[in-house]
């Protein structure tokens, strides 16, 4: 294998997720998945002063998702809603390490559906939201 | 069958993937063309391309012969009575889709659909939308813990109301083969219409419509050797009779006014439109090498490629395999490693040149009875070797130790 795809960091956060599971109270739930592949993740969040205070994630996928969604969650909590937002593919491509093109819909999937909660968030004026059933 | 032989046949096989030596093994996904099937498309459109059915003239003439040969052939090789019972689809999702509406329309409000938990999504869906339409319900049967079909459940199932019992002949997850015979004989019995499912037997195994005594029969080209974009519905001739066609427009009808139209004789009746000419004409040539192997020669190939497959994986700790462990089974080969997700796992294989599948299948909801996400499936055709299989088995160990699983 002449690119190391399985890097170090994604073996051990796919071994070892971080923040996995759903918060009972939360201010944004955001999950959907992935069709063709059949992964899936659900986003909990709680938002105190424009800010992730906390953050779990759930679901079912291969390694370099399961890696990305549980890297996303270590790079949003306590970052503001923009910040978060701010987050680009190349951003957390550079954190997970080499991501061939034939896996990068893995790597984007929490981060779509991360973003698409905070928008749903945002749209509602600071109310509870629920986003259920995103494709991506 | 001389494996090495037939191997020669196939161009792609050849093959280079990473710099290895490509091992073909997702069977149940497509097959691979040999040249026969490749040059008798070619060969169509190079010397007698024509639109069929269409004047007098007589390179249509040709084309007609050679597209209604196809369905000849098709009706022999499943033991139909004649061509006017073979329909050529695009596949087995649109023959399934052709029932769902032509056959459909003549349900009512609370009229049942028996399906079972094992169905690829192509025996589901359609039904599930005439359920929309019309107000029916669809029912279906469970499966035992060891993958096979939970005959009770069936048979407990059906009532009166039952008026269509459509049922995969072999599972394209676990390769369960189902007693299709037996639930002829329980469709029968109910007054219901059978509808077979046999997009993973007919390129395997020997299918006999008359001898499992269903009313209809769907398959894909695609599967045993032939192009993509045909597939073929057999459907009893006083069924199809009796049925309104599903698409309408040229070619399907005998005449036309401006109040209406009658329809063309069959199977002209339920192929609108321009067909796929020179795929269908493949698809013959596909048949044609199908039946110089013999069909029952594949099969023994394959049960031994899956007996071998199933021995290596299980000599892996931490592999677990899915599927009736005894009974019939096709060459399928379901699993998961622990600890490493399938698309890992496909992943690592695939930089091997070791193409298999891996997810859910298009069977999400046998999938959830398995209480799985996903499985690695590996599936074998008349060409694969022991030592592509073994191949694999040496792809699953790489993935264990990148994984420490």
């Amino acid at each position: 294998m002449t690119k190391e795809l399985y890097t170090e960091i994604i073996l051990d956060l796919y071994k070892h997720p971080q923040n996995k599971g759903r918060l009972e109270d939360f201010d944004i739930e955001a999950g959907g998945g992935n069709p063709v592949c059949g992964d899936m993740v659900t986003f909990t969040m709680k938002i105190g002063g424009g800010k992730i205070t906390d953050i779990r994630f759930y679901g079912g996928g291969c390694a370099i998702s399961t890696a990305a969604e549980s890297l996303l969650t270590e790079m949003v909590k306590g970052k503001s809603l923009k910040e978060a937002k701010e987050i680009t593919p190349e951003k957390l491509f550079a954190e997970l390490g080499n991501i061939i093109e034939t896996r990068i819909k893995c790597a984007l999937l929490g981060l779509t559906v991360l973003k698409m909660g905070i928008g749903e968030y945002e749209r509602s004026g600071g109310k509870k939201a629920i986003v259920k059933g995103i494709v991506v | 069958m001389d494996v090495q032989r037939i191997r020669k046949d196939f161009p792609i096989l050849k093959r280079i993937i990473n710099g290895k030596r490509m091992a073909y093994l997702d069977n149940a996904a497509t097959t691979q063309k040999p040249w026969q099937v490749l040059e008798a498309e070619t060969e169509f459109y190079a010397n007698h391309n024509a639109n069929i059915h269409r004047g007098l003239n007589a390179l249509s003439q040709e084309a007609t012969r050679m597209y209604e040969g196809a369905h000849e052939k098709t009706a022999a090789f499943i033991g139909a009575e004649s061509m006017e019972e073979i329909i050529f689809t695009k596949n087995t999702t649109e023959s399934i889709n052709l029932l769902a509406y032509s056959l459909g329309e003549k349900l009512r409000e609370g009229d049942e659909v028996l399906l079972t938990k094992m169905e690829h999504h192509a025996n589901i869906v359609p039904w599930q939308q005439l359920a929309k339409r019309k107000k029916i319900k669809v029912k279906y049967a469970g499966i035992t813990e060891d993958g096979r079909l939970d005959m009770e459940s069936l048979e407990s199932m059906v009532s009166e109301r039952t008026k269509i019992i459509s049922v995969a002949m072999a599972s394209n997850i676990l390769g369960t083969i189902n007693p299709v015979e037996k639930i002829g004989r329980i469709a029968k019995k109910a007054g219901a219409h059978f509808i077979v499912d046999a997009a993973q037997s007919v390129p395997h195994t020997k299918v006999d419509v008359k001898s499992i005594g269903c009313d209809f029969l769907a398959f894909s080209g695609h599967k045993m050797l032939g192009p993509t974009g045909i597939g073929v519905l057999y459907g009893k001739r006083e069924l199809l009779d009796g049925m309104e066609p599903f698409l309408t427009g040229g070619d399907m009808i005998s005449t036309v006014t401006l109040e209406g139209a009658e329809w063309n004789r069959l199977p002209w009746k339920f192929e609108a439109g321009t067909p796929n000419i020179a795929g269908g004409i493949a698809f013959g040539a596909a048949l044609d090498y199908l039946g110089k192997i013999g069909i029952g020669n594949a099969e023994a190939h394959e049960k031994k490629l899956l007996a071998h497959g199933m021995k290596r994986l299980s000599e892996i700790k931490g592999v677990e395999q899915y599927g009736p462990s005894k009974g019939q089974r096709t060459g399928i080969l379901p699993f998961n490693l622990n600890g490493v997700h399938p698309h890992d796992l496909s992943e690592i294989m695939g930089r091997n040149a070791v193409i298999i599948r891996a997810g859910n299948h298009c069977a999400q909801p046998l999938m959830r009875e398995m209480g799985i996400e996903g499985v690695a499936r590996a599936s074998f055709y008349i060409y694969n070797t022991e030592e592509e299989i073994d191949l694999m088995a040496r792809s699953v160990e790489q993935a264990k130790k990148i994984f420490g699983a």
